[in-house]
């Protein structure tokens, strides 16, 4: 039985730039990026994606960051991925801004939507803001190219030799298990990196994944899941599968993975398992339904998934922020599950609030879904909400979906907006985020 | 005044950082307030639900507050002499320590270091496991052969690095145990190249004629140590004390990494009044064995199978996930421990103790399963 000592990614490799905010490092900087990203990997054209992103925000910082500061930029290399860190100093901006009508950092940071990275999927694949202490950091990624499967789908059915075991796959059982996965399965059920095993793979080396498989005496893969540590602290795993590829021992073998999933994670620090699009086979009496998700795919047209959850250990209870629109729908959850939670009611006391908000959006083209979070609340909630979702409806993205999360206040003030937007909450998924996580869809014909 | 710069994360060794604090329940009231229930019943921790021995009681009510102020004894000099009268063994046999627990600690710290390893089974008591992995060994642990620890499967796992083999007997949570014959053939096996810790946390509790005693194997198998404590049937959990016995020589290398002091007086003279309360025991193993009684016929109509062996408690594997039911028992006032973290997904232990405990749980599994 693998042991995976909660998550530990591996240690990634990282390069450096520190310079002042002042327009002359512009090429510097464009290059940095640019070079950085190719030397580790990144296709010269998605490198160049990378940079262009980065020079944006550069400029941008050029603007409002005292002269004498710092911009610090990091190249990250995530094996699958490349990351492109701006960091800079809060401090350092309020002082600069203290006095001025634009004295919250956040306005400024507003114009980094202006900047359209995520409404713009040939920049980065994801864009995000992150702050930590007194350090605001914006991240930008970008996917490594890989192979793809290019053979023709049709189901796989092995038959399975003697006695099954549940491991941790080499490299070349993952890849077959995706390989097989991918071909056996609709893409709504999948990862989306399963279009390319050689990315599982390296995605399983990088520590952010982990994959069990189940083997028969011959060593044939039968079946796998595959897994991920989200959520603050990356305390809960959200899995993949179980897939299975001996019809006639599916039972068995989804069994078998589950448990070994369970038992592969427990005595580490992961809370928590989810997932949002369990295969037919997944044993459901391990799990907790926590809600059901409507989603679209070429093969299965329009189905509702239901989304499961489990502890691994005892609930300690948490405080959810929970806006008054959202009270029946967690209330119903919380009370079926029996999760012990402080509901505080969020309210607005009149304070000032920001004039401009702050969505990300994470495209996921393999499965033609798009996801918005929150990551600033302002006055123009509803309407920049709109704008994100005019674009991704204009792009054919077949789903949408919202995520908030209960243990950050401020997110629950965009639930007015979500709700006006045609959306309603489908699942809660507890500790994903900081806090519990909501999922709103969209309430076709729904009220 | 510029601050220092302290960087925990390059102080700590990486064994450490990887290993997650375990985190325990919330106290009761805490707990009470949270699931909003008006009672609760604690049959998580396989505690004795009858309390501590009436004459530990007394010394508990006769405990002089100003002697709080005195350190104890600093290597339980009166339980060791206790023990040893007992048990017809040297003092010098026995090590007296904070709860088993610490005694773990002691054996581990005395005889491994980092690239040595220990081999106990991968669903038994978690703490050997624990201990291990935070001090930088490995741990390796063996699957269990139905419910039982695999002899054969632990030996294959022996190299020239492995040190301690961890037996608990019986098992925690299972129940099972190896009989005199099985233990002493692998510990023939054995052959003295290992130090062997038999953990016989339960064995107050073990009605089974075969169950070996592990004290009488000690002049035959000089690598032998046994681990006993006053936490599950001398109720004194509160308390934390446990200890081990072995031989003189093997007790006296043990004792180089034994942290003094950390018995304190009101654990040692509770602990000591205890052993001499024979009708305590036969007390509590009748409340378990009408409790077994009551329960397995309770869950066989609902269709719940029991595992169900020796010690004062029962696994029960369950429809629903057991930290679901976990959950819904706290809200009926019943505390039960999942197995998830023991690698039984879907399986909950349960302490047996008083008929209204038990008939409240029975209740409480009822609302939840059917």
């Amino acid at each position: 039985m693998p042991h995976f000592n909660a998550f530990s990614p591996r240690k990634k490799t990282r390069v450096r730039l520190e310079v002042r905010p002042d327009r002359v490092f512009q090429t510097l900087v464009t290059s940095f990026v640019s070079h950085g990203a190719a030397a580790m990997g990144l296709e010269q054209v998605d490198a160049e994606h990378l940079a262009r992103a980065a020079e944006k925000i550069f400029l941008v910082l050029c603007e409002f960051l005292p002269f004498s500061k710092r911009v610090r930029l990091s190249c990250i290399d995530g094996l699958y991925y490349v990351d492109q860190q701006v960091e800079f100093d809060l401090i350092d901006f309020d002082q600069r801004m203290s006095g001025s009508s634009q004295g919250n950092p956040y306005e400024f940071l507003a114009k980094t939507d202006d900047l359209d990275f995520d409404l713009d999927a040939q920049s980065v694949d994801t864009f995000r803001l992150v702050q930590k202490r007194t350090a605001l950091t914006c991240m930008l990624r970008k996917y490594k190219s890989y192979p793809i499967i290019t053979e023709s789908r049709s189901p796989i059915d092995l038959t399975l030799t003697g006695s099954l075991s549940v491991g941790e796959p080499d490299p070349h059982e993952l890849g077959l298990f995706v390989q097989r996965a991918y071909r056996s399965y609709p893409r709504v059920l999948l990862h989306s990196s399963f279009l390319s095993p050689g990315k599982v793979v390296d995605m399983v080396a990088s520590g952010d994944f982990f994959a069990i498989v189940c083997v028969d005496t011959r060593g044939n893969v039968g079946g796998g899941v595959l897994g991920r540590w989200q959520g603050a602290g990356n305390r809960v795993v959200e899995f993949f599968g179980p897939y299975v590829f001996d019809l006639a021992r599916r039972q068995e073998t989804a069994q078998l993975l589950t448990d070994g999933l369970i038992e592969s994670l427990a005595r580490t620090n992961t809370l928590a398992l989810a997932t949002l699009m369990p295969t037919p086979e997944l044993p459901t009496n391990y799990f907790d339904a926590v809600g059901a998700l409507c989603l679209s795919s070429e093969e299965c047209g329009i189905s509702v998934y239901n989304t499961y959850f489990r502890l691994l250990g005892e609930d300690e209870g948490s405080v959810v922020r929970v806006h008054k629109l959202l009270l029946p729908f967690v209330e119903g959850v919380y009370r079926r599950l029996a999760l012990p939670r402080e509901i505080v009611t969020i309210e607005e006391y009149g304070e000032s609030i920001p004039s401009r908000s702050i969505i990300a959006l994470d495209h996921i083209r393999f499965l033609s879904r798009a996801i918005l979070r929150p990551m600033w609340f302002g006055k123009d909630s509803t309407a920049n909400l709109k704008r994100h979702l005019d674009h991704v409806r204009s792009q054919d993205y077949r789903d949408i979906l919202i995520e908030i999360d209960l243990g950050i206040p401020w997110h629950s003030f965009f639930v007015p907006a979500i709700v006006e937007c045609g959306f309603i909450p489908r699942s809660i998924i507890p500790y994903a985020g900081k806090g519990d996580l909501v999922i709103f869809g969209e309430g076709v014909g729904e009220t | 005044m510029r601050m220092p710069l302290f960087n925990i994360d390059s102080l700590q060794p990486q064994y450490v950082k990887c290993f997650e604090p375990y985190t325990p329940s919330k106290p009761d009231k805490e707990l009470m307030r949270l699931y909003g229930c008006k009672r609760l019943y604690r049959l998580n921790n396989n505690e004795n639900l009858l309390g501590p021995p009436p004459v530990s009681k007394m010394v508990i009510n006769d405990f002089v507050p100003d002697r709080a102020a005195i350190y104890p004894s600093g290597d339980s000099y009166y339980v060791r002499q206790g023990l040893a009268k007992k048990f017809d063994k040297k003092p010098g046999q026995f090590l007296v320590g904070n709860g088993a627990n610490e005694v773990i600690t002691f054996v581990i710290k005395a005889f491994c270091e980092q690239g040595d390893n220990i081999i106990t089974a991968d669903k038994t008591f978690a703490v050997y496991e624990w201990v291990a992995r935070f001090s930088g060994i490995e741990a390796r642990l063996v699957p269990l052969s139905g419910f039982a620890l695999d002899a054969d499967g632990m030996l294959k796992q022996r190299d020239d690095r492995t040190k301690v083999f961890f037996i608990c007997n019986p098992n925690n949570p299972t129940g099972t145990y190896w009989d005199a014959e099985k233990m002493c053939r692998f510990l023939d096996a054995v052959d003295g190249r290992q130090i062997v810790v038999i953990d016989e946390a339960y064995i107050e509790f073990v009605e089974s004629a075969d169950f070996p005693d592990g004290m009488s194997l000690l002049t035959k198998y000089p690598n032998v140590v046994v681990f006993r404590t006053f936490s599950k049937m001398y109720g004194l959990a509160g308390l934390r004390i446990g200890y081990l016995v072995a031989s003189t020589q093997l007790v006296s290398a043990i004792k180089r990494t034994c942290v003094v002091y950390s018995v304190n007086t009101l654990a040692q003279e509770a602990a000591l009044a205890a052993l001499n309360d024979d009708s305590h025991i036969v007390r509590t193993r009748q409340l378990v064995r009408e409790g077994k009684v009551f329960l397995n016929a309770e869950l066989k109509p609902l269709g719940l199978p029991v595992v169900s062996g020796e010690g004062n408690f029962l696994m029960i594997k369950l429809p629903i996930s057991d930290t679901l039911a976990y959950r819904k028992l706290m809200q009926e006032g019943v505390m039960v421990r999942t197995m998830s973290g023991f690698r039984f997904p879907n399986h909950i232990r349960v302490t047996i103790g008083t008929m209204d405990a038990m008939e409240a749980f029975v209740k409480g599994i009822r609302k939840i399963i059917l």
